[in-house]
C-alpha cells in the first residue's frame, strides 16, 4: 500500500460544542496514537479527507502525516477507525495509528469478488458472500487495499475458505482457516419459498409470565375493593359534616 | 402473514419515545444493497410484509433478502363509540419502531440495476421517505 500524504493541524478543542464548531468550519477532529509518541489531538480538512477516502478502495489508507509545528516533519500512519454519521455519512472523527516502517501491523482488510461464478451463471444459483473482512498482518508498505478473490471457477455447492486464499507477498493471512468466505448456494425450490411465507404465519402472541399476572390479579383486585370503600367512605363523610352543622 | 413476536412477557406496552437517529442497525451488515429509513414511524407488520413481498417479486427467487426490522412492540385501539377510561384497550396490532438511520430491507446476489427497482418498489409501500445505500459507499 502506497502512503498518500495529508495535511494535518494541532487540536486544543476537546468539548463536545467546541468540536461541532470546528466540523461546522470544515475541519474534521482526528487523533494520533502510537508507540513512538503519546497520543496527541488533531485536526483535518475535511474536504481533503473526504477526496482521499473517495480515491481509496478500502477505508484501510496508509498517510504520511505532516502535522503543523510538529518537531517530526512526517509520521506515518494507518487510518485505525473512521466515525461516519449514520444518516448522511459525513465523517465525524478519524483515528491515525502512528506505525514504523519496520514494525508489522495487524489490520481487518476488505474482500472483493471479481467475475461471475459458475453456478450463478449456468446453475442459477446465488453467491453468497459470507466474511466481508480478513484480519492480515505484514509491514505497512505491503498492506493490501483489499483482497480480491476470483469467483469464476465456483459452481454450485462449492466455496472458498479463508486456508484456500493465496495471500500477497509478504502478507499472512490471519484467523480459522476453515471459515467460508464465499459460497455459492442452490437456486431456492417454489416449496422452499412457500414454506418461508407460511414460517411467518403466526396465531395469538403467547405471553410467558400469564400465570403470574393472574396471580397478580388478586391483590389488583384487593385494591379495586379498597378503593370502592374509600369511595363509600368519602361519601359518607359529607353526610355526617351536614348532621354535624344541623 | 404478518410478522408478530412468538411469545411476549407483557402483552400491553407504554408508547416509548422515539426521537434521536438509529444508534445500532445502521449499517449494510448482510448483504451488498440496503433500504435506509431517512423519517421516523411506526411500520406495521402489514407494511414490512408489503414492502417484502413487492422485493421478492421484483427479484423474481434470484439473491438473497435479509429484513432488518421486526415488529416488536404491540399497539393497542380502543372500539368505536367507546367512552374514555375502563383500562387500556385490547391490542390491535404490531409495530416496529423506525428511527431514521435504520436499514430496513438487506439484498445481496442480484445486480444493482435490480436491487435498485426492488427497493424502489419496496419503498412504495412505506410509510416514510427512504434512500437506498450500498455496502461500499457510505450512506453520503
Amino acid at each position: 500500500m502506497k502512503s498518500v500524504a495529508l495535511k494535518a493541524y494541532p487540536r486544543s478543542q476537546v468539548q463536545r460544542a467546541e468540536v461541532k464548531k470546528l466540523r461546522a468550519s470544515g475541519r474534521v477532529p482526528a487523533t494520533i496514537y502510537g508507540r513512538q509518541a503519546g497520543p496527541q489531538n488533531l485536526e483535518l480538512n475535511s474536504k481533503e479527507f473526504a477526496d482521499l477516502l473517495n480515491h481509496a478502495a478500502s477505508e484501510n489508507v496508509l498517510v504520511d502525516l505532516t502535522v503543523d509545528s510538529d518537531v517530526r516533519a512526517k509520521r506515518l500512519a494507518l487510518v485505525q477507525e473512521i466515525q461516519h454519521h449514520p444518516l448522511d455519512g459525513k465523517v465525524l472523527h478519524v483515528d491515525f495509528h502512528e506505525v514504523a516502517e519496520n514494525e508489522k501491523v495487524t489490520v481487518q482488510v476488505p474482500v472483493e469478488t471479481s467475475g461471475e461464478a459458475a453456478g450463478v451463471k449456468t446453475g442459477g444459483g446465488t453467491l453468497e458472500h459470507i466474511l466481508f473482512k480478513l484480519k492480515v498482518r505484514s509491514l505497512p508498505k505491503d498492506l493490501p487495499e483489499q483482497i480480491v478473490l476470483d469467483v469464476t471457477a465456483l459452481e454450485i455447492g462449492k466455496s472458498i475458505h479463508v486456508g484456500d486464499i493465496q495471500a500477497p507477498s509478504g502478507v499472512e493471512i490471519l484467523g480459522d482457516k476453515h471459515l467460508t468466505v464465499v459460497a455459492v448456494s442452490a437456486p431456492r425450490a417454489e416449496e422452499e419459498v412457500a414454506g418461508a411465507a407460511a414460517a411467518t404465519a403466526a396465531g395469538d402472541v403467547e405471553m410467558t409470565k400469564e400465570k403470574k399476572d393472574e396471580a397478580g390479579g388478586a391483590p389488583a383486585a384487593k385494591g379495586d375493593a379498597k378503593a370502592a370503600a374509600g369511595d363509600k367512605k368519602a361519601d359518607a363523610k359529607p353526610e355526617a359534616k351536614a348532621e354535624k352543622k344541623k | 402473514m404478518a410478522m408478530q413476536p412468538a411469545r411476549v412477557k407483557f402483552r400491553k406496552m407504554h408508547r416509548g419515545s422515539r426521537t434521536g437517529l438509529a444508534t445500532r442497525g445502521h449499517t449494510v451488515a448482510f448483504g451488498e444493497y440496503g433500504l435506509m429509513a431517512l423519517e421516523r414511524c411506526w411500520m406495521d407488520a402489514k407494511q414490512i410484509e408489503a414492502a417484502r413481498v413487492a422485493i421478492a417479486r421484483n427479484m423474481k427467487r434470484h439473491g438473497k433478502l435479509w429484513i432488518r426490522v421486526f415488529p416488536q412492540k404491540s399497539f393497542t385501539k380502543k372500539p368505536l363509540e367507546t367512552r374514555m377510561g375502563k383500562g387500556k384497550a385490547p391490542v390491535e396490532g404490531w409495530v416496529a419502531v423506525i428511527r431514521p438511520a435504520n436499514v430496513l430491507f438487506e439484498v445481496d446476489g442480484v445486480t444493482e440495476a435490480i436491487a435498485r427497482e426492488s427497493m424502489r418498489l419496496a419503498a412504495t409501500k412505506l410509510p416514510i421517505k427512504t434512500k437506498f445505500v450500498s455496502r461500499h459507499h457510505h450512506a453520503s
